[in-house]
């Protein structure tokens, strides 16, 4: 056998030869291979190992020191090899990890490897951790339906995933049973427990409209409803005129009869379009044409705007996967199952994100790397005008449009940071006098570029904005500066860059990190907001003392009861305030709504205006009757940590007892739930003056007012304005 | 039962089932495996057409009983 020859196949093909082989000429050809092939390729691998019981001395070549050591194919044949023997389980984890690094394309099936051995080592948690990496990756259907099964496992025998518990019902004309092991693990991967209830497939209607389903007894906080355009019942041609009414009201009538059962908020799928259409364009052209129908409905969907209702943009899905792959006629026939198997993980992607965004979990800062990122080249070496952004070159042409991308988003609220190792002088340079550049320096709402660690200046970030760090998406070109931040912060989202520019775009928008729900005046205002607080706080250092600068920004405090016009955000403050929330409760549009129509619940906004500028709405309170009608207990209780130390609570506050005196209430009952994120507020209860009733060991505890009794000092420094 | 595809396949079973020691035989059914529903039969179709990159006709899957139909399936559609 000709070393030389075998070396020059291709993987698959060697992968033939080795399967074909006398069993005689193994051990000649394998020594000859293994050590030397300097690619990897993980059916090769299979086939090896498939062969591996025939080879003469086979203890040789699996020993601790064997020669396969040298070549990254070798190393997966030891490390699957060591895997399934008890006594070299630690050999085996030390291969896996050096493999998870080295391994390119195949890191998240190492980490799924790595996964299964510390299952078998009894290392739990760490098997969760390495799947959730895995999942990070964002590998295929295949690798992923095998990390999602071994995660159910481990959570059958007990396993504690981290996160926060979400219920999930699904109803669909489509069997979903794939869909569920998937959903947990890419829910477990952004920090969400899920539990699902997949209803029988095709009773959809009864399950929504019965008040005795089994989905309502589930008692979900999500509904999925995953339609698709067989559920329309449309023929090619000739619908009735009204045919996108009467689709579009009936989709509104159950949304209606299932949150009257259960108060949850409605993820509905828009339509996809027909993979084949024997109408051809007349579909689309025709009135009554089943495209145009279809077309019809989806925007009606879109522009209902309904409170708790979330549309799943399918057809924009479809489109991004290709209709050829979203569709596959064979495993409807086979399975009824819909869409493909391999773009569940897109399409449930896309759920999770919603998902997020209504719990208050969406990622609200860019983090961008400068050189080779932001654009082509070096600053410190290239200088400002060696570097390339924009025209003429196509490399500069693809930096340019990720400047572009970060720009959109910023336009719409997400806040843009730079993190780079670079001198500041150096770095801030391009943004003065580099042709090309999109961004400009006050894009950002913070800019740090120093020699530090980039985990360290992350949380100087997250830290500067007085927001968790598992609010941060970080870009780097740089696949070291990726993996350090991985390890240290498996919190942060890492962007996996390709080793193209042109894909950059691509890859940050892929998974929809900045997903929202809908689109607030306080988003497109948040920059300038944030940037007016840095000339307040130069004011603050200016001023010296507290009372002083307090004085000089002439707060005025605009308030009232919740309204039509302020619900989309009062909806969007509760399900993502974090930080100053005594009790973290995520009310959603349709709760708000109830609260609203509810005469015995008071409702207050709180918009504060001060000498820079509008800070918007920057405070909620909710409070309702306890245990009698005369004694309220504060519902909610939260603040934007952007006004702290402004006197903005105790205004609040005094808003609050003023309105429980005018109403006859005796008492208030204040309650602090404390969470992984709201210590600043442990004690704020306390601090205003409350007395302390009654604390349970986790350190929730309740505090009361006598409005009787007692009366709020007046706020110094905060004006009201009227609503 | 001698086939270069048995060692991948077995690996595939084992994981769908979660046996790590399953061993592969071509008389292996629903019958013999209770763990083998008709969900199961999809993710095996889903797992084999994906690890040796071909594709089972509507007709061939819905004539799978047993694990040697995949193996005489493969045995046709890789060299």
């Amino acid at each position: 056998m000709n070393a030389e020859l075998l070396l020059a196949l291709d993987d698959r093909a060697l992968a033939r030869v080795i399967a074909h082989l006398p069993a005689a000429d193994l051990g000649a050809v394998l020594a000859e291979v293994v050590s030397r092939r300097t690619s990897l390729d993980l059916e090769l691998v299979g086939t090896v190992l498939g062969r591996l019981p025939e080879l003469a001395e086979r203890e040789r070549w699996l020993a601790v020191d064997s020669p396969w050591r040298g070549s990254l194919l070798g190393r997966w044949l030891l490390a699957q090899s060591w895997s399934g023997d008890h006594s070299r389980i630690p050999a085996a984890m030390e291969l896996w990890s050096e493999l998870v690094e080295q391994s390119g394309r195949y890191a998240a099936d190492a980490l799924l490897e790595r996964a299964k051995v510390r299952r078998e080592a009894g290392d739990v948690a760490g098997s969760v951790a390495d799947l959730i990496a895995c999942a990070q990756r964002q590998p295929g259907y295949a690798l992923l339906s095998k990390a999602a099964r071994l995660l159910d496992r481990l959570a059958a025998k007990g396993a504690a995933i981290p996160g926060r518990n979400i219920r999930i019902g699904i109803v669909s004309s489509s069997t979903v049973e794939l869909t569920p092991p998937l959903l947990r693990l890419l829910a477990a991967r952004d920090g969400l427990v899920a539990e699902i209830y997949g209803a029988p497939f095709g009773v959809y209607r009864q399950e929504l409209m019965d008040p005795g389903s089994g989905l309502h007894a589930f008692k979900p906080d999500f509904i999925i409803v995953a339609l698709h355009w067989r559920d329309a019942g449309l023929e090619p041609l000739g619908n009735a005129p009204d045919a996108a009414d009467r689709i579009f009201g009936e989709l509104q009538q159950l949304w209606a009869a299932a949150q009257r059962v259960t108060p949850c908020t409605i993820l509905q799928h828009a339509f996809d379009f027909p993979p084949h259409e024997s109408a051809g364009l007349l579909a689309a052209r025709e009135i009554g044409g089943r495209a145009q129908v279809l077309a019809e409905v989806n925007l009606r969907l879109f522009r209902a705007r309904m409170p708790g209702v979330v549309i799943v943009d399918c057809p924009r899905l479809a489109a991004q996967a290709g209709a050829e792959t979203w569709s596959d006629d064979a495993l409807w026939h086979v399975a009824k199952q819909h869409p493909a198997a391999p773009v569940l993980p897109l399409l449930l992607d896309r759920y999770v994100r919603l998902i997020a965004a209504r719990v208050g979990l969406a990622k609200k800062v860019l983090v961008l790397d400068l050189d080779n990122t932001l654009w082509a080249g070096v600053v410190g070496e290239d200088g400002p005008h060696g570097i390339k952004v924009g025209p003429p070159t196509p490399i500069g042409e693809a930096h340019a449009a990720l400047q572009r991308y970060a720009l959109e988003l910023k336009n719409r609220g997400v806040l843009l940071a730079v993190c780079s190792k670079n001198n500041d002088a150096d770095s801030r340079e391009p943004f003065r006098s580099t042709l090309g550049m999109v961004l400009k320096e006050d894009d950002f709402a913070l800019f740090i570029a120093n020699w530090e660690e980039k985990p360290a200046n992350l949380r100087q970030i997250a830290q500067q904005l007085n927001l968790g760090t598992d609010s941060l998406v970080f870009v780097d070109d740089n696949p070291l500066e990726r993996a350090k931040v991985r390890r240290e912060m498996p919190e942060v989202a890492v962007v996996d860059l390709p080793a193209d520019p042109a894909g950059y775009v691509g890859a940050i928008d892929r998974r929809g990190y900045f997903e929202a729900l809908a689109l607030s005046e306080e988003d497109l205002a948040r920059n300038e907001a944030y940037k007016a607080n840095a000339s307040r706080y130069s004011l603050k250092a200016e001023a010296g003392d507290v009372e002083g600068f307090l004085r000089r920004l002439d707060m005025r405090m605009h308030h009232g009861p919740f309204n039509g016009a302020v619900h989309d955000r009062v909806v969007q403050l509760l399900n993502k305030t974090n930080q100053f929330n005594v009790t973290t409760r995520r009310h959603g549009p349709a709760e708000v709504a109830a609260f609203r129509a509810n005469p015995a619940v008071w409702t207050q906004y709180f918009r504060l205006v001060d000498c820079f500028g509008d800070n918007g709405i920057i405070g909620l309170m909710l409070a309702r009757p306890a245990e009698a009608a005369d004694i309220w207990e504060i519902d909610t209780l939260l603040m934007s940590c952007r006004v702290l130390g402004r006197q903005a609570e105790e205004f609040m506050m005094a808003t609050l007892l003023a309105a429980a005196k005018e109403r006859g209430i005796a008492r208030v009952r204040g309650r602090y739930l404390p969470t992984a994120k709201n210590g600043m507020v442990a004690d704020l209860f306390s601090r205003l003056g409350f007395m302390e009733e009654s604390r349970m060991a986790d350190g929730a505890a309740t505090y009361v007012w006598d409005v009787r009794g007692r009366v709020f000092p007046p706020v110094a420094f905060v004006r009201s304005a009227g609503a | 039962m001698s086939s270069p595809h048995l060692f991948r396949l077995q690996g595939i079973f084992r994981e769908i089932f979660d046996q790590p020691a399953l061993m592969l035989t071509a008389g292996l059914s629903p019958a013999t495996l209770p763990e083998w529903d008709s969900v199961a039969t999809v993710q095996l179709v889903l797992a084999t057409e994906q690890t040796f990159g071909v594709r089972f006709t509507t007709n061939e899957v819905a004539a799978i009983t047993c694990a040697g139909d995949f193996l005489t399936l493969l045995e046709a559609k890789v060299p």
